[in-house]
């Protein structure tokens, strides 16, 4: 059998089929799902460890470990990405706990007042590309950790409200309020 | 003026399939990738996660066919020695009573106080199984009986049998009996001959009788008395008799200084052999015991 027809198999088959395969000992469904996955986990956990490659390193490869040793317990009605994702957002939760006390909300508020701010008092300023990146990097690095992995995992990984309640687990409304705190930052950020 | 910006509109926007202008900046944002060297980790891991699996079925297969292998082959290695220690105390019973036949003959003919307990028993049984002839009319006809059907007679003892105090060893008279054992006719040829004797009933019965337990307790000592002579001598003085080993057994649980003088009695009354296989016990027993020039001289 040729890459063309595993390449071809492993795009007809969903992630939660190929890993149902692996929890059979298919290895090459394991292999499949890992390459449609490992980019945009790593870069969910590269940034929400602030850019930290030894630890995103680590956390990346302790994810998957742990969905490899839980794959007999992967019950199709999970979505597979929920599933990783809810894997490596207890690992970052937990490193974040282990490292620091969390940042305190009150400190998010006053961020987020700024934004109320009278649009002629806030400096109108055309950012160039680079420098839009640049500070969507630095005001990532900024957030909370709450906020900034909810951010994430609507931007990076493209999670609806629901699907980053069930990872993070908390409420809907916890969420919708994490990622307005996030985008009061940003813009705040943006706007300096 | 003032113109306010509106988070709920961020957020729509955000959730909005493109992402908005945050999500559409980010996407420009370098996609940093993980190093090779965490995928060959990682799949590594999976694949081991995977094959381990099996591999641990299968071991634990192995170890349990190697258990249950391990429980026959033990239980089998136990079945053969009991078999073995079975026949052994078989066959070592059948030696004893061969042995503890030899030292009754004389017995019967001389009285005499150390009778040995082995051959009393033997004797006991044999009498047991006869018919209930009185004992000494019984052993009276069973010793003309034998010596009528021992021909020729029993060659003399090498030395003559000193007074029951000073009874030779059991082991110097084992020559003198096994010879005419050797020779003894067999039950056949004895019947008729037995018949032609004119007694009364009761004097022909004992004698058939005595002339049976002799037999028994010829038959039973067997292959022992077939051998020479000399050589029987040399295998008495290499593997102590049953008779002496219980005197052995029962000396242990004396007192040294008892033992001590039931040595140097056994060595007064000629019972040399018997004596040394005491000492020599009493000596790794009792190895700090101070034995007199006498018995150290019997010793050495």
């Amino acid at each position: 059998m040729d890459c063309l027809n595993l390449a071809r198999m492993g795009l007809e088959r969903t992630d939660e089929e190929l890993m149902l395969a692996y929890a059979g000992g298919d290895l090459l469904a394991f292999e499949m799902l890992y390459r449609r996955h490992r980019g945009t986990l790593y870069r969910f956990l590269l940034r929400s460890m602030r850019n930290h490659r030894a630890d995103a390193d680590e956390l990346f490869q302790e994810t998957w470990s742990r969905a490899v040793a839980a794959r007999e317990r992967y019950r199709v009605e999970a979505k597979f990405t929920t599933w990783l994702l809810q894997i490596a957002h207890n690992l970052v939760i937990d490193r974040f706990r282990r490292s620091r006390p969390q940042a305190s909300a009150e400190e998010a508020e006053i961020v987020f007042n700024q934004l109320d701010a009278p649009e002629n008092e806030q400096p109108e300023r055309v950012l160039s590309e680079f420098e839009q990146r640049r500070k969507l990097q630095i005001v990532l690095e900024e957030l909370p950790e709450e906020q900034r992995v909810t951010f994430l995992l609507r931007i990076e990984n493209g999670l609806g409200l629901e699907e980053i309640s069930e990872v993070t687990g908390v409420g809907r409304e916890t969420v919708k309020s994490r990622l307005r705190y996030a985008l009061a930052r940003v813009r705040a950020r943006f706007e300096t | 003026m003032s113109k306010r910006r509106d988070p709920e509109q961020d957020l729509e926007r955000l959730l909005d399939d493109d992402g908005g202008e945050f999500a559409a900046i980010y996407r420009r944002l370098p996609h940093p990738e993980p190093p090779s060297r965490l995928d060959r980790a990682v799949l590594a891991n999976a694949a081991r996660a995977v094959h381990g699996k099996h591999t641990s079925r299968g071991q634990r297969w192995l170890l349990g066919f190697g258990s249950a292998a391990g429980i026959v082959l033990a239980a089998g290695i136990a079945w053969q020695v009991g078999k073995q220690l079975e026949s052994h105390e078989t066959r070592s019973d059948t030696n004893r009573s061969r042995q503890s036949v030899i030292p009754v003959q004389p017995i019967s003919e001389s009285p005499r106080p150390q009778k040995s307990e082995p051959a009393e028993a033997a004797a006991t049984m044999a009498d047991e199984e006869l018919s209930a002839a009185p004992a000494a009319i019984k052993q009276e006809s069973a010793r003309q009986a034998r010596s009528k059907l021992m021909s020729p007679p029993p060659a003399p003892a090498p030395a003559p049998p000193p007074p029951p105090p000073a009874a030779p060893p059991v082991l110097e008279q084992r020559p003198a009996e096994t010879e005419p054992a050797a020779r003894m006719p067999t039950t056949d040829e004895a019947q008729p001959f037995l018949e032609k004797k004119d007694s009364a009933p009761i004097e022909k019965d004992s004698a058939a009788a005595g002339a049976m337990r002799t037999q028994r307790r010829d038959q039973a000592a067997g292959n022992a008395e077939v051998m020479s002579a000399p050589k029987a001598a040399a295998e008495q003085s290499r593997v102590p008799s049953p008779n002496s080993s219980v005197k052995l057994r029962r000396n242990m649980h004396l007192a040294p200084q008892d033992w001590l003088a039931e040595i140097v009695r056994l060595k007064e009354a000629g019972r040399r052999q018997e004596a040394i296989e005491n000492l020599r016990l009493f000596r790794r027993m009792h190895p700090d015991w101070q034995l007199s020039d006498e018995l150290r001289r019997l010793a050495e």
